[in-house]
């Protein structure tokens, strides 16, 4: 797999959907679990709103925005002939008008997340234009190339010696913001880009939320998922922390959500939906008696898609029927909320195989203990 | 400028009243209130999301991490903020902000309808939208569709980002030790290149710098060749770079200092014409200038060089609680400078091959002068040595 394969694949939906043209647009916001389809066709992260236009004899053109990025744009070495500018819609107005695209065969994707006053813009000159070939479009193709795999390889080793050193920093009355923020560093000095990085502790935690100015104290239990990115590939892990001896029950309660996750990881094959997975994590809870905590408010998905581009197969949950490829990449994370122990967090970052999954992460999840 | 965007927030974002006291707030809100009221507003709904949040974090301090979040404010009584995340989330929301009244933003449209039904029983009142430019799509025609059967949107963020463009002696102190813990990140950053350091050490020991001086967030682009534009960092990729172009931004308490600097350029000709631009810009600042005033003075000093494309078209804008408020100074003459605002001001230089240089300044206008707030005055121009400006 790799991006001509890709693209090939969206062109080869687009002649059947009798789509001329393809705008896909970008908001410049890369994240782990929402989908960029600029990054999806090209690669390019830019730093503010993007498009590419890819007609259906194969010629595309990427427009990045801003112009200051143009020296980034011209070096790029994609698929894509790349333009920067200030003025995204007049360029791409321009680029239609070279290649007389025939309005109401025009499809936009990633409509929905891109700034309105500029999508606008675009739907006035694109009246008519198909504004629902998402699906489609992120169908063609969820699999990630042999160098989106390669980096999520190195971000998962990124995100281990990110807990590694999580482990040696903790500390009662350190801040939870101020560990976040080391992590970070330290991520970065790895090599890593980005990093969707959210860790708390209370000895009760609803939920794993953005890091407060609240101070770690002994009895707490920390969770976090570390989901650095490297060359924009990002992968996700979750983990949980006791500080101090943790309580009774704890490991017996974490042994719980590590089973089930290993369920649910042991479901993977090409083939299945992905609602399977989830279904196998729910069995192991709900036979322990947890049915109650198998759903909203306290349960919304058990994983999901890792970006930045696709985010297939999206979201493990029990509504998502997307079948499973092979080298999809996605997290398995139970990440339950338990009324004896508030939410615990394990989470491993798997590759889809020809028979199975591969779990990208060399140290699964363990219930670690700071014991200073 | 744009800076490259981070998916997660993570530095000390709780409200701090000692930092900005709840009497600072309440001033924002009856200021506010009297704009809607003289616009006929009969309410005001204010948007922010994790990129830009300007106008949010202005009336409320609230800084959303996750998506979006919003601020429902009445002409009288209290405010409601809907927060992105799940409900369990919202203890920690809570400590963003000194509004009392935080809920889950699970479905937009029944949220504020039902804030809108409980509001307005009859008549077809007004609604202000403030932060609305920056709405993604879905938000926005979600945000139309709740508001349409109670009444009319109407945008106010012309009437109402013209409050924040005038700071407060509060807002002006913590702008202050922005700018103050911008030149520590400056300094590290400067140090680590002279050191030896590539760009991307060099950018981590500021970072590293900033965060232990109190920063919340900072941002770095930085040239990926020898006298490059600055760049964000798309890998691991560590080159020493001479000149190193770079824009450092730094966060305290919400609000953004700036800087371009240009270090490691021994007898740089790019450098002295920039610096010489921006000292001739900082020359004409006062109440009242206008952006060609500024511009005009710079371009002056700049052949045989030309304006680096950084600042070919913007050469500065206001700056505080977003990285790039109005006015944005580029070639139109109607952007002014105006009494209490602050402002980054920005001038380079490009000449053949690598001698190319990016400086800046942050100034503060009064009506008795303007008030350098970075670099401070002992780095300077020709005060410093010629490895480096900024």
């Amino acid at each position: 797999m790799d991006f001509d394969a890709r693209i090939d694949a969206v062109l080869r939906r687009m002649a059947k959907a009798g789509i001329e043209s393809l705008i896909a647009c970008s908001n410049g916001l890369q994240m782990p679990d929402r989908p960029d389809p600029v990054v999806h066709l090209s690669g390019y992260r830019s730093l503010g709103e993007s498009f590419v236009l890819l007609r259906r004899d194969g010629a595309s053109r990427l427009i990045v925005s801003p112009a200051a990025d143009a020296e980034r744009a011209a070096a790029w070495k994609g698929p894509h002939a790349c333009i920067a500018t200030d003025d995204l819609v007049g360029a791409l107005t321009q680029e239609l008008a070279d290649c007389k695209t025939i309005a109401g065969h025009v499809a936009i994707v990633g409509i929905d997340a891109f700034p309105h006053l500029l999508a606008e813009r675009l739907l006035a000159i694109h009246e008519g234009a198909i504004l629902s070939f998402d699906d489609t479009f992120y169908g063609a193709n969820g699999r990630k190339t042999a160098v989106e795999i390669g980096r999520a390889r190195r971000a998962a080793a990124i995100a281990e010696q990110g807990l590694e050193r999580l482990l040696v920093l903790a500390r009662p009355g350190m801040r939870e913001c101020d560990l976040a923020v080391e992590l970070n560093c330290y991520m970065k000095s790895l090599g890593a880009d980005d990093n969707f990085l959210m860790l708390c502790a209370s000895p009760h935690n609803p939920a794993v939320m953005p890091s407060s100015s609240r101070k770690i104290e002994r009895g707490d239990i920390l969770v976090t998922e570390l989901t650095p990115s490297y060359e924009g590939q990002f992968v996700q892990i979750c983990r949980t922390v006791a500080v101090g001896p943790p309580l009774a029950g704890l490991q017996k309660k974490y042994d719980l959500v590590l089973s089930a996750m290993w369920a649910g990881i042991e479901t993977i094959r090409p083939g299945i939906p992905i609602s399977q997975v989830c279904a196998a994590i729910d069995r192991v809870l709900e036979a322990a008696g947890y049915a109650e905590y198998c759903r909203p408010p306290h349960m919304r998905r058990r994983g999901h898609g890792l970006g930045c581009g696709s985010v297939a197969p999206g979201d493990v949950a029990a509504n998502n029927g997307t079948v499973l490829e092979e080298d999809m990449i996605f997290v398995v994370h139970p990440n339950q909320y338990l009324p004896e122990t508030g939410y615990l967090m394990c989470g491993e970052p798997v590759r889809v195989t020809a028979t199975g999954a591969e779990t990208l992460s060399t140290r699964t999840a363990a219930l670690a203990i700071i014991t200073q | 400028m744009r800076m490259k965007n981070t998916a997660l927030l993570t530095g000390p974002y709780d409200w701090d009243p000692a930092l900005v006291p709840l009497a600072e707030f309440e001033a924002r809100l009856a200021a506010v209130r009297r704009v809607l009221a003289a616009s006929e507003a009969a309410a005001l709904l204010v948007h922010g999301h994790s990129v830009e949040h300007g106008a949010l974090a202005y009336l409320t301090g609230f800084v959303p991490k996750l998506g979006s979040a919003f601020a429902l404010v009445p002409r009288d009584g209290p405010i409601r903020i809907l927060a992105s995340g799940g409900p369990g989330m919202i203890s920690s929301a809570k400590l963003l902000t000194w509004v009392e009244d935080v809920r889950p933003l699970s479905n937009l449209r029944n949220a504020l309808g039902d804030w809108l039904g409980d509001m307005f029983r009859d008549g077809r009142p007004m609604l202000g939208l403030w932060g609305g430019n920056i709405m993604a799509q879905r938000p926005y025609l979600a945000v139309a569709a709740a508001i349409q059967p109670f009444g009319k949107m109407i945008d106010m963020d012309d009437q109402l980002d013209a409050l924040r463009r005038h700071k407060s002696p509060r807002e002006m102190e913590l702008l202050r030790e922005a700018c103050r813990i911008l030149a520590i990140a400056c300094d590290a950053f400067e140090r680590a290149t002279l050191d030896g350091s590539g760009a991307r050490s060099a950018a981590l020991a500021a970072e590293r710098a900033a965060f232990s001086n109190g920063a919340q967030d900072v941002r770095i682009l930085a040239s990926a060749r020898d006298g490059g534009p600055p760049l964000p960092f798309d890998g691991p990729g560590d080159t020493r770079v001479a000149p190193l172009l770079a824009c450092l931004a730094v966060r305290f308490a919400g609000y953004w200092a700036e800087g371009l600097v240009t270090v490691a350029a021994p007898s740089s000709g790019a450098l002295a014409r920039a610096e010489a631009g921006l000292t001739a810009m900082l020359r004409e600042v006062r109440p009242g200038a206008t952006s060609g005033d500024l511009l005009r003075a710079a371009a002056q000093h700049l052949p045989p060089y030309r304006f680096h494309p950084l600042v070919q078209f913007a050469f500065g804008n206001g700056i505080g609680l977003s990285f790039e408020e109005a006015p944005i100074l580029d070639r139109d003459e109607k952007s002014r400078l105006e009494e209490d605002g602050v402002y980054t001001l920005r001038c380079g230089a490009m000449g053949e091959g690598s001698d190319n240089a990016v400086i800046s300044a942050m100034v503060a206008v009064s009506g008795t002068g303007i008030d350098i707030l970075w670099p401070a005055a002992e780095h300077t121009s020709s005060q410093k040595d010629s490895k480096g400006s900024r």
